[in-house]
């Protein structure tokens, strides 16, 4: 029975196999591996702490509960990185379209129920949650990266933050090779771009 | 009056400009002032525009003009992949010497170098303490042997303690039901046994009778007696060793149908 050690140091392919046998500790070491990783990704695609929490928690409860589904020929970074963008796109795609309803939602017909149902622009308190927030997120490059629409900003973070490469990101997005460089160079000239005042 | 239809397009002006215009077209000409004002204005413009003065450039348009050509000599601009590869360190030496001759290129291929240097030295966020036991209490380990199966039960009644009163509860009620009825067993030990007798007669009793009762009615029918004439040993063994094999043919049989197909048979499939 292998212990703590030679989990640190085993392959994520390894930890996998044990975690099918039903093995608690390799569950908690690939949480381990890649908590960080996974909730930085979301963090930056959804920019919001709680939310990302929650989402990155979706993330390794779907990811673990179908081990048994995971094929041992990718890596696993690639299909946990595949799971997390996946449901952040998908928070953001369903964030769209309530944001259509900002003046009130779609059945609210009196003047009261407009007030009440619409988006309270600019009202977020400063919390401590928001201001650990404005500080993570609030350098030039992190404001940049924010204003990216989201297919880019997950391929740029998937390029350059966690180093895979065009290949992985194009199978893990399941987009042409061609589309995720395309995407990557129009990212990186937009961030160019964006951040020309500080070079000046 | 002219057909409006048969003025002259701008294409056959041209045309006549030229002197190309055919003979049938040009005489149009003759008989419109329309087209024949349009035509000699159009002349007339022509002719003002070949007099007109030809302007001599600067002294520096030659030394400009080969600036420009020293850069188009340097080669074609970096390509975005170019751009990537320059960044990763693995353009080819011929290419990179285009940076030493195009400060456009040397400008952007710095700005995406520092670009990216910055992307790649962005820090990981850290979720709240606690974040693995959070995911750990909603995920299902997979059960493979009787320890997993117990530490699964473990996990999932600590999930719920009300489960566990449920469990402790259901465990209680059959436990004390189990206990009473071996110390009522215990205690009355003569009535268990008499009664197991008396269970046993019974039994005994009633197959008994319904052999009797079976063999009876069989003797009454019609045909019995020339059945059991019919029935010799001999004819009996004859009997049961068809019956065997037809059963024997008839399992062959069933198994060939039931075969799965071979390689050759699958790969002949569509």
């Amino acid at each position: 029975m292998a212990d703590e050690r030679d989990l640190i140091s085993a392959t994520d392919q390894e930890i996998v196999a044990l975690a099918r046998e039903g093995r608690e500790a390799a569950y908690r070491e690939l949480i381990r591996r890649y908590e960080r990783p996974v909730f930085s990704l979301v963090l930056r695609m959804v920019r919001d702490r709680q939310l990302a929490e929650d989402l990155a928690q979706e993330t390794f409860i779907k990811a673990l509960n179908a081990i048994g589904s995971y094929r041992p020929e990718f890596k696993f970074s690639s299909w946990i990185f595949k799971i997390a963008n996946n449901a952040a796109i998908d928070h953001l795609r369903r964030r769209e379209i309530d944001t259509l309803s900002i003046d009130g939602a779609p059945h609210a017909t009196t003047a009261e129920d407009i007030e009440a149902t619409a988006l309270q622009v600019g009202d977020k308190g400063e919390t401590p949650l928001a201001e650990l927030e404005a500080r993570e997120l609030g350098t030039a490059i992190e404001r940049a990266i924010g204003r990216l629409r989201p297919e880019y900003r997950s391929c740029i973070m998937l390029r350059h933050v966690e180093g895979l490469a065009y290949e992985e990101i194009a199978q893990l997005l399941e987009l042409p090779l061609g589309t995720v460089k395309t995407y990557i160079h129009r990212a990186r000239h937009e961030l160019r771009d964006m951040l020309a005042h500080l070079r000046d | 009056m002219v057909d409006a239809a048969s003025h002259l397009t701008n294409d056959e002006l041209d045309a006549w400009l030229e002197g190309r215009l055919p003979q049938h077209r040009s005489s149009h000409l003759e008989t419109c002032d329309l087209c024949r004002t349009a035509a000699e204005e159009t002349r007339e413009v022509i002719l003002q525009l070949g007099r007109l003065a030809k302007a001599a450039p600067s002294i520096s348009f030659a030394d400009r003009v080969m600036a420009r050509v020293s850069l188009s000599q340097a080669g074609e601009h970096f390509s975005p992949e170019e751009l990537d590869l320059w960044v990763s360190g693995v353009l080819p030496a011929e290419r990179q010497q285009h940076l030493q001759r195009c400060s456009r290129c040397q400008t952007v291929a710095d700005a995406e170098r520092v670009l990216v240097m910055r992307l790649e030295a962005l820090p990981l966020f850290d979720p709240q303490p606690g974040f693995a036991d959070k995911v750990m209490e909603r995920v299902d380990l997979p059960v493979t042997s009787l320890a997993s199966a117990w530490r699964g039960f473990t996990r999932s009644a600590a999930r719920q303690p009300m489960n566990i009163g449920l469990a402790a509860g259901v465990a209680m009620l059959l436990g004390g039901s189990l206990a009473a009825s071996a110390a009522w067993a215990a205690a009355n030990q003569d009535v268990i046994t008499g009664a197991g007798t008396w269970m046993v007669g019974q039994a005994q009793q009633w197959f008994w009778q319904a052999a009797a009762i079976g063999t009876a009615l069989l003797e009454r029918q019609s045909w019995y007696g020339a059945a059991r004439a019919a029935l010799t040993p001999g004819r009996i063994a004859a009997l049961a060793a068809c019956a065997a094999l037809a059963y024997a043919g008839g399992v062959a049989l069933l198994r060939r149908l039931l075969a799965l197909p071979g390689p050759q048979t699958a790969r002949a499939l569509p």
